[in-house]
């Protein structure tokens, strides 16, 4: 398969599908304000002015300053930083781990299969964010530890995609064929089989980084999110929620700012996933 | 059929006409933990409870000790025997007369001890003994200044014997048999508990007919019941709306300075904060008008001693006025002209306060990483082991002296003998000094003598400089101005024993 | 069939006992002693350690598992905090969430159902691409956000809504529907895409070519063989909701459970956070199993394999 050319027909789809094609540029929107946060945040995120706090959006700050006198739009800038690192690197673990666990539990199947399984089943059956709760209690607040709730609960996800890959191809010719021609169970595993759930785990994945978005930002409103003072949407916005009245603007910016990164990472995985899966196109 | 509508619709404006009439919804932050008055540590009880059941004493609005159960007492010189003559003709919700057995019972089961609130009495209280049906005599231990404070404390409210002979401790608090002038109706948890007026009560019929005592979390809820008409008093107003609430002409808010002094302790049991100079040149890195500007829009006072105004006992000193040219020199003087990095734990609850700090700590060269603990893995930081044992470093905190006297602060947070776990000094204070002052006021009956020694000992606690000292913040409540007489008690707590509806 | 039903019933109970260790060593690692949460500041180390013998709290953890099995057996366990029975404490907290769940679904299959209808009849159209937008829209909206600004909006500028609390039914409206909107949006794709599916087979095909009007076909063919996997999403959110709700209802005050087990892991209150989280989780089971069972019983494809 040439692989340049398979890219340019996956891009020339992307900007056919309009809503994958909106998410992309959300997607890339605030992966570049991430990125430029020091160049163009106009304030440092945790300078405090304590005698203009809670001021409304002016032409010094055009989102308005927090209770602090804090700059809100500095603030958002900078909380995409944390927002889409902590999503996306939890992602990518929970992606290593639970394709691997997913692989091995159908692969090999029998009793692994059934313990693996189970303990996910177990696992899914806690409502997510109590469960994001209590680990966080176990472990403490903090950007690693977040990272590592978020993690565990994303696993069973992508173990169910990767195992139900390989009960379905792992039967099939070409697997008989490779183990004729002498390669190692664990090659025909990594090499063969699972390549084949690589657009639905791409599908999954992009979603699921909006949805941990969502988890962090939760966290964050119920107090349990990362250390003060960094920038992060959903601690600011628990703090906002007790000036609601007499200063709305501290909740409604870094509401939005959630809002449109997760809308963004939903559209741009549902067009994917009408992208990867053309059998879907029609319906 | 339209008359079956008619009829109620007759009802339906009849109830509500009722419910105007004396039904007071009060809006409370949270739940209560236990109606049980010698067995619960929280506001919320105690708020409910304060009109359930009475003591022999009880505070008024500026924390001054007024006689209730008790008509008058007489007290030996050496301060050893306290006596009490009762009120007669007195009884409670379930009929039994209110007689000096009641009072013994009830304080017998405080001291043998096992009780949430056995620790404010058992130290100083001998025995209580019935001389007549209505004279009991306190036996003390040693001589004790604040003895009346404590008598009128929470845990000083008296149940009925019938209930304590009854039930067991847990099922006490659900059959709350007082004196007082409502009778308790029902209590549904995480939601509301509910009384009624006492018609028989001995000072006469109460004020309102009912009071609903509503959980209610979000202080936005709050002040929009209060704003609605929903709620007759919505407690723990957030500073940010009383100008709104106060432009409100069917809305009062009460203004009360609080007991809570709020302050960043110092682990002083281990370096960088074992050296005075650097304590006392983090007081100075503050600016305390700031921070209450923008946290409190003003609703909070610098903290000049380690009690707050409204204690009994206060001494106020000079305090640490804001002056980060005298930190840096205080810095440098302690052998840390660049600063140094430490840590600033935290509670959820007071993270806005270490946000600050720590920003206003950056200024003079200190750098400290936050980390927040939930509540429950910061007792345990605080308290599970010897300060010089544990990893705390600076800490937000608070105290507040639920019994209104100065005794109930520097006794448990600085004594020697009060290290965690057994106590409350999680800063490390070991000070020979301290510890004799801290002997002298507890054990000193003479009222002025044992002033002068609190005041001594204020003015060395804040010159060793333990906690930078933060604030005292007013407490807001917003009260419905058809309602007359409530009081908001610095401890807390909204009474609306004698209040009525106008 | 049946064999299926039995498979699926015994499959419940390791997940229940896993599920039972699970919330029972969850709250026992979180460093805390809820104790000395309990006896607050100025407790003795004496009250500290009578608090923790009343509860058993000194025991070996082993020994502590088994009275806690033991416990929701006979009833009589209590909350540490309250001291009263856990089930008192439980039950009209669980009955308030089922509560608002049981509105929050009802919102969400309404407007979820409809808006899949309208996005299918209009396949492709500005119309099915602005209801599928809106659904997008509705997953990516932070649950309490939508919720103070539902509480800005009805509650604070227009007065026309409690902002918290559960009084009346008026006060269900605003969380009932923070809570069901989300899924609404999740309904309203699978019922879009369950739609066109059924359109594509022969029987609607055949259906079409004989000359049947659209209308007859969409309501009475169509949407009948089409709530079939959507009853399954309805039933799976309904789930979701009764363990989900804790954001929901810690943003209006609303007195459920969620909110009652965050409380107790932050008081570290062991009783009711091992309950609160084992009937939520069963709830959750159950519910799961109901669906599979309801749809193993109503999918004519499941019945033809038998």
């Amino acid at each position: 398969m040439n692989h340049n050319n398979s890219m340019a027909i996956y891009w020339r789809r992307i900007s056919k599908n309009k809503m994958a094609a909106i998410g992309a540029f959300i997607v890339l929107f605030i992966v570049i304000i991430a990125l430029l946060a020091p160049v163009i945040s106009p304030y440092e995120p945790d300078a405090q002015d304590l005698y203009s706090s809670l001021n409304g959006p002016s032409k010094e700050h055009w989102f308005g300053t927090d209770i602090y006198g804090r700059d809100i739009l500095s603030r958002v800038i900078w909380g995409a930083r944390i927002s889409l690192s902590i999503s996306s690197l939890a992602v990518f673990l929970s992606i290593l781990i639970g394709v691997f666990l997913g692989a091995i539990a159908a692969y090999f199947g029998g009793v692994l299969d059934e313990i693996i399984m189970r303990f996910f089943d177990i696992l899914l059956s806690f409502p997510d964010i109590l469960l994001a709760i209590a680990i966080i209690a176990i472990l403490g607040s903090g950007r690693s530890n977040l990272i590592t709730a978020i993690t565990i609960y994303s696993i069973p996800q992508f173990a169910r995609i990767a195992r139900s890959t390989v009960v379905s191809e792992k039967t099939k010719e070409y697997v008989d064929a490779a183990r004729l021609s002498g390669e190692s169970e664990m090659n025909i595993l990594f090499r063969y089989v699972l390549p084949n759930s690589l657009s639905p785990i791409i599908v999954q994945g992009t979603l699921r980084i909006g949805y941990a978005i969502l988890i962090i930002s939760g966290l964050g409103f119920l107090g349990l999110g990362i250390q003060p003072p960094a920038a992060e949407w959903g601690t600011d916005l628990s703090i906002a929620r007790t000036y609601l009245r007499a200063a709305p603007h501290t909740g409604i910016f870094p509401g939005i700012a959630i809002f449109i990164t997760v809308m963004g990472f939903n559209f741009f995985g549902d067009g994917l996933n009408e992208i990867l899966n053309p059998r879907m196109k029609d319906r | 059929m339209k008359k079956a509508l008619l009829f109620s619709l007759i009802l339906l404006f009849l109830v509500s006409l009722n419910f105007a009439a004396g039904d007071v919804v009060v809006a409370m932050n949270g739940d209560a933990a236990s109606l049980y008055p010698a067995d619960m540590t929280d506001n919320y009880s105690e708020e409910i409870c304060r009109h359930i059941y009475e003591g022999l004493v009880e505070f008024d609005q500026d924390m001054n000790v007024v006689p209730a159960l008790a008509k008058d007492w007489d007290i030996s010189p050496d301060g050893m025997k306290y006596f009490f003559y009762l009120e007669e003709g007195v009884t409670f919700h379930d009929g039994t007369p209110f007689t000096a057995e009641a009072v013994k019972l009830h304080f017998d089961k405080l001291l043998a001890g096992g009780l949430r609130r056995s620790s404010l009495y058992v130290p100083f209280i001998e025995s209580v003994e019935i001389i007549d049906d209505y004279t009991v005599l306190f036996r003390m231990k040693n001589p004790f200044g604040p003895l009346l404070n404590h008598l009128a404390h929470g845990a000083g409210l008296i149940v009925s014997p019938e209930v304590l002979k009854n039930y067991d401790k847990s099922e006490i608090s659900n059959h709350p048999v007082g004196t007082g002038p409502y009778t308790f109706v029902e209590w549904a948890k995480g939601d509301h508990v509910k009384v009624v007026a006492n018609d028989d009560y001995w000072k006469g019929t109460p004020g309102l007919d009912s009071i609903n005592f509503k959980i209610v979390p979000e202080a936005n809820t709050r002040v929009l019941m209060l704003e609605s008409g929903d709620s007759q008093v919505s407690d723990m107003i957030e500073p940010i709306d009383v100008p709104r609430l106060q432009a409100n002409d069917k809305v009062d808010v009460a203004i009360v300075p609080s007991l809570t002094v709020r302050y960043v302790g110092f682990n002083m049991t281990k370096p960088p904060f074992d050296n005075k100079l650097v304590r006392q040149a983090a007081n100075y890195a503050i600016n305390k008008k700031a921070m209450t500007q923008a946290l409190f829009r003003g609703y909070a006072h610098p903290a000049k001693s380690v009690v707050a105004p409204k204690v009994n006992g206060y001494f106020e000193t000079e305090g640490y006025p804001y002056n980060p040219t005298k930190a840096k020199e205080l810095l440098t003087e302690a052998g840390y002209p660049n600063g140094f990095d430490t840590i600033l734990f935290a509670a959820p609850h007071y993270q806005q306060i270490a946000v600050i700090v720590q920003s206003q700590l950056k200024d003079v060269g200190i750098n400290a990483e936050i980390q927040v603990y939930e509540w429950a893995s910061y007792m345990d930081l605080l308290y599970s082991k010897p300060p010089n044992e544990s990893e705390h470093t600076m800490y937000v905190i608070g105290w507040s002296p639920s019994t209104g006297d100065a005794d109930w602060v520097v006794r448990p947070l600085f004594d020697s003998a009060n290290w965690p776990p057994d106590g409350d000094n999680h800063v490390g204070m070991d000070n020979p000094e301290v510890d004799r002052l801290l002997k002298l006021e507890m054990t000193t009956f003479d009222a002025e003598k044992r002033a002068e020694y609190l005041a001594e000992l204020q003015q060395l606690l804040v010159d060793e400089a333990p906690w930078i000292f933060l604030y005292v913040q007013d407490q807001m409540v917003g009260v419905s101005n058809q309602l007359k007489d409530v009081m908001v008690l610095p401890l807390g707590v909204t009474v609306l024993k004698y209040a009525y509806m106008e | 069939m049946n064999n299926y039903f039995i498979r699926r019933l015994i499959l419940i109970i390791p997940i229940l006992i896993g599920v039972s260790l699970i919330s029972f060593f969850i709250i026992h690692l979180i460093p805390g002693d809820p104790a000395r949460v309990i006896a607050g500041q100025g407790a003795t180390s004496e009250d500290i350690a009578l608090i923790r013998e009343e509860f058993g709290l000194d025991k070996p953890l082993t020994e502590q598992y088994f009275a806690f099995v033991g416990g929701i057996f006979s009833g009589k366990m209590k909350s540490i905090s309250s001291q009263q029975p856990v089930i008192d404490e439980i039950t009209p907290r669980f009955w308030n969430t089922v509560q608002l769940a049981t509105f929050g679904i009802i919102v969400a299959t309404v407007f979820g159902i409809l808006l899949g209808i309208i996005a299918a009849t209009h396949k492709n159209t500005f119309v099915d691409n602005l209801s599928m937008g809106f659904s997008l829209i509705g997953v990516s909206m932070p649950i309490f956000w939508l919720g103070l600004l539902l509480i800005m909006l009805f509650s604070v500028a227009l007065n026309w809504l409690p902002a918290g609390g559960k009084d009346s039914f008026i006060s269900f409206i605003l969380p009932g529907i923070t809570l069901g909107l989300p899924s609404a949006a999740i309904i309203a794709r699978m019922t879009r895409a369950s739609m066109l599916e059924i359109v594509n087979q022969d029987f609607i095909r055949t259906a079409i070519s004989n000359g049947i009007p659209q209308k007859t076909i969409i309501y009475k063919y169509t949407l009948k063989n089409a709530m079939i996997p959507v009853v399954t999403v309805v039933g799976l959110q309904f789930g979701y909701m009764l363990g989900g709700a804790v954001l929901t209802e810690s943003v209006f005050g609303w007195p459920g459970l969620g909110r009652l087990v965050v409380q107790s892991i932050f008081t570290r209150d062991y009783p009711i956070v091992q309950s609160g989280i084992l009937l939520i989780a069963m709830s959750f089971v159950f519910v799961n199993l109901a669906v599979d069972l309801l749809y193993a019983a109503i999918d004519p494809r499941l019945r033809r394999k038998k």
